[in-house]
């Protein structure tokens, strides 16, 4: 479901504007004028005012640039601040904002009386109140918010289905309970808690949180190096458009400045067969299970949430930091742009040398159509994609890794594995709880974030069941099915390099 | 028997804007009026900043949203 919302125009507009500024360097001169433009390009109106608008605009912007919304930043002209973002801060570890004055404090009431209250005969509601908070109020049931403690009993035990329990689509989205409502109900963002998956931007109806973006810094990078390598996951394939093949994106990327563009399925490929040896070596001699450590948030959850079982997860980066990292020790030069859908990756590249940056397709989007690059017009002729394997290319989808994982292993050793995946943080949370309660049988756990794994992650432009069926084509058409038949895979293992482990010493 | 013609631009920045959910209207509207509707595809209509952007019977509809163009084609149809 990636339904384009009015929100998400608006944060596209703003990452196409803020894009156009850098590419053609006037960044400084107009983007103090930038709030009035966007306002006044389209008539509808989302907020009480304009002055609320451009103020919203301006957070926007904010972020585009790559800032943090703290308090110091608040009310300076953005002249200056893009000063200050033109030196690329590294900013904070987290990833994940909300803007504050675009949030529209939902009622947090979470249980709530609706008019199909029949005012019946057994008042089951009051009945089981362990509070006393309900009593009558001109022929309906009514709920008294200062003493009701959210038990949910009285919704549990009308018949008519009466009671209606309200979230707050953040506080839902989050599997972590990292969001609450905080000072005058606005969310709050606890970022011990967070693991930075990013179902909270794509949950707010207001479009009030976000993140911050990478582009000025990649478009910097395009402008003045000589060699800059796009390294794009696999999940990108369909993201232009189901006319749009990969080949085509491949060459549009070309045009745009990038000297090289590499698949991170190729790092996908390493890391998988890296990844079996692991579980042969450590299942269950030294420990019962191992779990993936490709996807970043989960990695996060497993480390701030599950401290207990950190043992567990796979030794080994992700595919991205592995595929970067070779990609520089081929040519220390050479910067990298990471090119995802995930707002996790951001994080995880800031503690590696191995990339630059990290835009998702969504920015990438935003960083073709300002330079004037439409994709459609492209059709990859004469582009060749072979760096990895189909089942590398498959880790994008929920299962790709255990399928990848498997069969990197001995056929005689394939039945000692017996996986199980999750995705979405809820249900990789669930399982893990599973796992460190004993409660698994499996010995492998592969956790996705994002629910279908990376094709669902925030930073998409397609639909997923649109995304899902050609990535099956593409691995379906790559004659190069399985890890351990990609040369480089056999070349890079017997070496072995420091960079494969997540503890590099 | 009416007929409409709807030229669908796929270019990046109307793909950017959404023009994926209006495919999605058009495969409906196909579905039901079957060979009034006749579709076809480009690649940009020249009016990027204003996308997602659709022809319909040789005139541009700018900013469409899945509901405009469902009442636009429904409209000529039953006019
Ligand atoms: S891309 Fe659709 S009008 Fe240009």
């Amino acid at each position: 479901m990636n339904h384009v919302s009015e929100i998400t125009k608006i944060r596209r507009r703003v990452l196409i504007e803020v894009a156009r500024l850098q590419w053609e360097n006037r960044l400084l001169k107009d983007i103090d004028d930038l709030p009035e433009k966007l306002v006044q390009q389209h008539d509808q109106r989302y907020r009480c005012c304009e002055y609320k608008e451009k103020a919203i605009y301006a957070e926007r912007i904010k972020l585009a640039m790559g800032l943090t919304l703290k308090e110091e930043y608040h009310k300076k002209p953005l002249s200056e601040l893009a000063k200050k973002a033109l030196e690329f801060p590294v900013g904070p570890d987290y990833q994940v904002e909300v803007i504050d004055i675009a949030c529209d404090s939902c009622p947090i009431n979470k249980f709530f009386v609706s008019n199909a209250c029949r005012n019946c005969l057994i008042h089951s509601c009051q009945q089981v109140c362990p509070r006393g908070a309900i009593s009558i109020v001109q022929n309906q049931a009514y709920i008294d918010q200062n003493k009701c403690v959210e038990c949910g009993l009285c919704k549990k035990s009308c018949r008519f289905g009466a009671i209606l329990e309200i979230h707050r689509p953040c506080e839902q989205a989050c599997g972590v309970g990292a969001i609450k409502s905080g000072e005058n109900r606005i969310s709050n963002i606890d970022h011990n808690k967070c693991v930075d998956c990013g179902a909270c931007i794509t949950s707010c109806p207001f479009g009030a949180i976000s993140d911050r973006a990478q582009i000025l810094k990649t478009i910097n990078m395009l402008q003045t190096n000589e060699k800059v390598v796009a390294l794009v996951a696999p999940a990108i394939v369909g993201q232009f458009g189901r006319k749009v093949s990969l080949n085509a994106i491949i060459e549009a990327l070309q045009k745009m400045g990038f000297s090289q563009v590499v698949e991170v399925a190729l790092g996908a490929d390493l890391v998988a067969v890296a990844e079996g040896a692991e579980f042969l070596r450590r299942v269950p001699h030294e420990i019962e299970y191992l779990t993936s450590s490709c996807c970043p948030a989960f990695v996060k959850l497993i480390e701030k949430h599950h401290p207990n079982i950190k043992e567990n997860m796979s030794t080994y980066v992700s595919p991205m930091l592995a595929a970067a990292n070779l990609l520089k020790e081929q040519d220390p030069n050479t910067k990298v742009v990471f090119i995802g859908p995930c707002v996790a990756k951001k994080g995880e590249a800031m503690h590696d040398e191995g990339v630059d940056t990290v835009i998702t397709f969504e920015e990438l989007a935003a960083l073709l159509v300002a330079k004037g690059i439409n994709v459609s017009e492209f059709d990859g002729a004469g582009i060749e994609t072979k760096d990895a394997s189909a089942l590398g290319q498959g880790f994008a989808s929920t299962g790709g890794v255990s399928m990848a994982l498997l069969n990197s292993l001995p056929k005689d050793k394939q039945d000692e594995l017996n996986y199980i995946k999750a995705e979405g943080v809820h249900q990789c949370n669930e399982e893990l709880n599973n796992f460190e309660k004993n409660l698994e049988k499996a010995n492998y756990l592969e956790g996705m974030a994002c629910e279908g794994g990376c094709l669902g992650g925030p930073g998409t432009l397609s639909d997923q069941r649109i995304t899902s069926r050609l990535l099956k084509d593409l691995c379906r058409d790559n004659e190069v099915k399985q890890p351990l038949d990609n040369p480089v895979v056999q070349e890079v293992l017997v070496r072995h390099p420091r960079y494969l482990h997540r503890n590099k010493d | 028997m009416k007929k409409v013609r709807i030229e669908l631009c796929v270019g990046t920045s109307c793909h950017m804007l959404g023009s994926a959910d209006l495919s999605l209207v058009v495969d409906l509207l196909q579905q039901e009026y079957e060979e009034q509707v006749e579709v076809g595809y480009c690649t940009c209509l020249g009016a990027c900043a204003k996308g997602p952007n659709v022809k319909v019977n040789g005139k541009v509809l700018s900013e469409v949203t899945p509901e405009k163009l469902k009442t636009e084609v429904v409209n000529i149809l039953s006019a």
